[in-house]
């Protein structure tokens, strides 16, 4: 790869945070062309492989893929020498969605998940389930991400480096209501923090890299520092879900040099902290 | 005058039988046990049970799954790891002592002579060793496990309104003391064969009638609405452990099952025989509800009981039973693991 890169940005609603922290940082690589494609929730799952382009299959998405690319209607994966994917599902809110449900007995905390803050939408009673099959389904729930989806149609037509940006988890500002007193409290958070990481690469399909926040970015290993998350509201609450600029500028720059070093996998753990709010 | 001259055409077997065709069979089954859409109905047992509760499903009835497994995974998975087949995992529950003892341990009155049974460096089961089909880490991981089943268990039983039971054989095994019965021969799936440890059980007619009424009076005391379908697995023994002929032990097996299951629902006005039995391993459908060997039944076979069963229990208002897409999540494979070499 020369220094001169075409790079792809797809990703769902936390690729705003991306796009912004490019915004603030493209002047340290401006040998780097970053085009964003973007749509919320999973609209991306209407995107299908076309030859060597991903198109849209719906008229929504292809609106929203033009608006945020500045024009350009599917991504035509030939024109770009690396992509990223950022969020589309595979994060720790994934694991968390099985975990709210399916539960290996070595997590100790076995109420619900019902009131939990901002997952107040599941009721169904807590299953206890084998180590192995918790992992089998997490396994099957990460692979059925957007981002693994896509990360397969990419490796179908090009051999160009692929990045999974792992999605941002909760903001730490969640724990302030007491909610997750008990998740923390019984160590089940840093539980599953480390199993995310040790499941995610076994999801992950060979020859795709895998990108998690820095440590210093989180918080509790699983949520994100405070420091990082969104500053928006959103109908008079504050979005837990999302992070600000400061948090795309450092994963876009992390991203960056994970592609430029065509490392196979980084952790996120070897980066200097000190120098993100530089 | 006779005796019979005035009793309905389905009475004698040239109407009923002879010239009558068992796709298309009409007052086969006369039920006393009524299904409403405000039913909450559980399944266990083995065939019958399995293929009624995705039926059910579809035709508007409420049916409890206290168990269901994660939404993830595929069809196969699930269906390996005991997802999806009754209302909870308790696999596939073949005699009625075992459904006796499940219950007994749910509201704990019983503990098994044994837990935890062991293949190489893996832990199972004993009492359902096919719902972790890999196995587990830990004799404690098999026992909290189990524990946690069996809080489900008596959600279950002490929640439904109708529990659906197919019970399958008298052939079973059980600990040295017969205390436990296990669903399984010991080294089938997991576990060691030790003819000092374990020992063959033929349960009696009689025996499987006490059985079935004292799982009813656990049940019904903590559950007074509770109420009952039964019926007798048409699918015939794979082997047979005693020294007979398997057809002659099969005859033998399903005389008692029946029996007993007829005398229960006789006695009881809260318990319903449906014949699946009857309408399947009788001269009524020559053969041919069987696949090849005789012994697996088809998906005709298993449509044909469940229209029967819809035609007594109509689907719920705004809904159809389409027996071509109310195929059972598995077949009858897990049987084998009962008397498997």
């Amino acid at each position: 790869m020369t220094d001169e890169m075409n790079l792809a940005v797809l990703g769902n609603s936390h690729l705003a945070a991306a796009h912004l922290g490019w915004q603030a940082i493209s002047d340290e690589h401006q040998e780097v062309r970053a085009t964003f494609f973007g749509a919320p929730w999973d609209m991306m799952k209407d995107l299908s492989l076309d030859g060597a382009r991903l198109v849209p299959r719906t008229g929504r998405l292809r609106k929203r893929l033009e608006k945020t690319s500045g024009g350009q209607a599917f991504v035509d994966v030939p024109v770009f020498d690396a992509f990223v994917l950022y969020g589309l599902q595979f994060g720790v809110a994934r694991l968390l969605q099985v975990y709210r449900t399916y539960r290996p007995m070595s997590f100790e905390w076995s109420d619900t998940l019902e009131d939990l803050a901002p997952m107040r939408r599941v009721t169904a009673p807590v299953q206890r389930i084998s180590e192995r099959l918790f992992d089998r389904t997490v396994l099957a729930a990460l692979g059925d991400s957007l981002a693994l989806r896509l990360a397969g149609m990419l490796r179908q037509v090009t051999d160009a480096p692929v990045l999974v940006v792992s999605e941002p988890g909760f903001s730490e500002r969640v724990l302030d209501c007491g909610d997750w007193d008990g998740i923390l409290g019984s160590e089940d958070s840093a539980r599953l923090a480390t199993r995310f990481r040790k499941l995610s690469h076994r999801a992950c399909p060979e020859g795709v890299q895998l990108l998690f926040p820095r440590d210093s970015l989180t918080a509790h290993g699983m949520f994100t520092n405070r420091t990082f998350a969104s500053d928006e509201t959103e109908e008079g609450k504050i979005d837990s879900t999302h992070t600000g600029a400061l948090y795309g500028a450092e994963m876009m720059r992390h991203a960056i040099s994970a592609i430029r070093r065509d490392n196979a996998v980084d952790d996120g753990r070897n980066g200097d902290p000190q120098t993100l709010l530089a | 005058m006779t005796p019979y001259a005035d009793l309905p055409e389905y009475c004698f077997w040239k109407a009923g039988v002879s010239r009558s065709d068992p796709l298309t069979v009409k007052d086969l089954y006369q039920p006393k046990v009524e299904l409403g859409p405000r039913d909450w109905i559980a399944t266990a047992g083995s065939c019958f049970a399995q293929h009624v509760a995705g039926a059910l499903r579809q035709s508007g009835y409420r049916y409890r799954d206290v168990e269901p497994g994660p939404p993830w995974l595929d069809q196969e998975t699930l269906q390996a790891h005991g997802y999806g087949i009754h209302s909870a995992r308790y696999g596939n529950i073949y005699t009625a002592r075992q459904l006796l003892q499940l219950a007994r341990e749910a509201f704990e009155e019983f503990q098994p002579a044994e837990v935890a049974w062991q293949r190489k460096d893996r832990f199972y089961d004993a009492m359902r060793p096919s719902v972790d089909p890999q196995g587990l880490d830990s004799v404690e991981e098999v026992s909290q496990l189990r524990s946690h089943h069996l809080m489900r268990v008596r959600q279950l039983f002490s929640h439904m309104n109708v529990f659906i039971f197919t019970v399958a054989l008298t052939e079973a095994w059980a600990d040295a003391s017969g205390s436990t019965v296990f669903p399984t021969a010991p080294g089938v799936l997991a576990g060691t064969w030790d003819a000092g440890r374990y020992q063959f059980v033929d349960f009696s007619a009689e025996e499987i009638l006490a059985d079935l009424n004292a799982f009813r009076e656990l049940v019904i005391s903590h559950n007074r609405h509770f109420r009952m379908i039964v019926s007798v697995s048409p699918i015939p023994l794979m082997a047979t452990a005693t020294d007979r002929h398997v057809l002659v032990s099969d005859t033998g097996s399903k005389a008692a099952l029946r029996a007993a299951t007829g005398a229960f629902a006789t006695a009881h006005d809260n318990v319903d025989y449906f014949p699946a039995f009857e309408l399947i391993a009788t001269p009524f459908s020559r053969a041919a509800f069987y696949e090849q060997g005789l012994r697996a039944v088809s998906q005709d076979g298993f449509d044909a009981a469940l229209r029967v069963f819809f035609q007594a229990h109509p689907p719920i208002e705004g809904t159809t039973y389409s027996p071509a897409s109310a195929q059972s999540p598995i077949g009858d494979g897990q049987l084998a693991e009962v008397m498997a070499e």
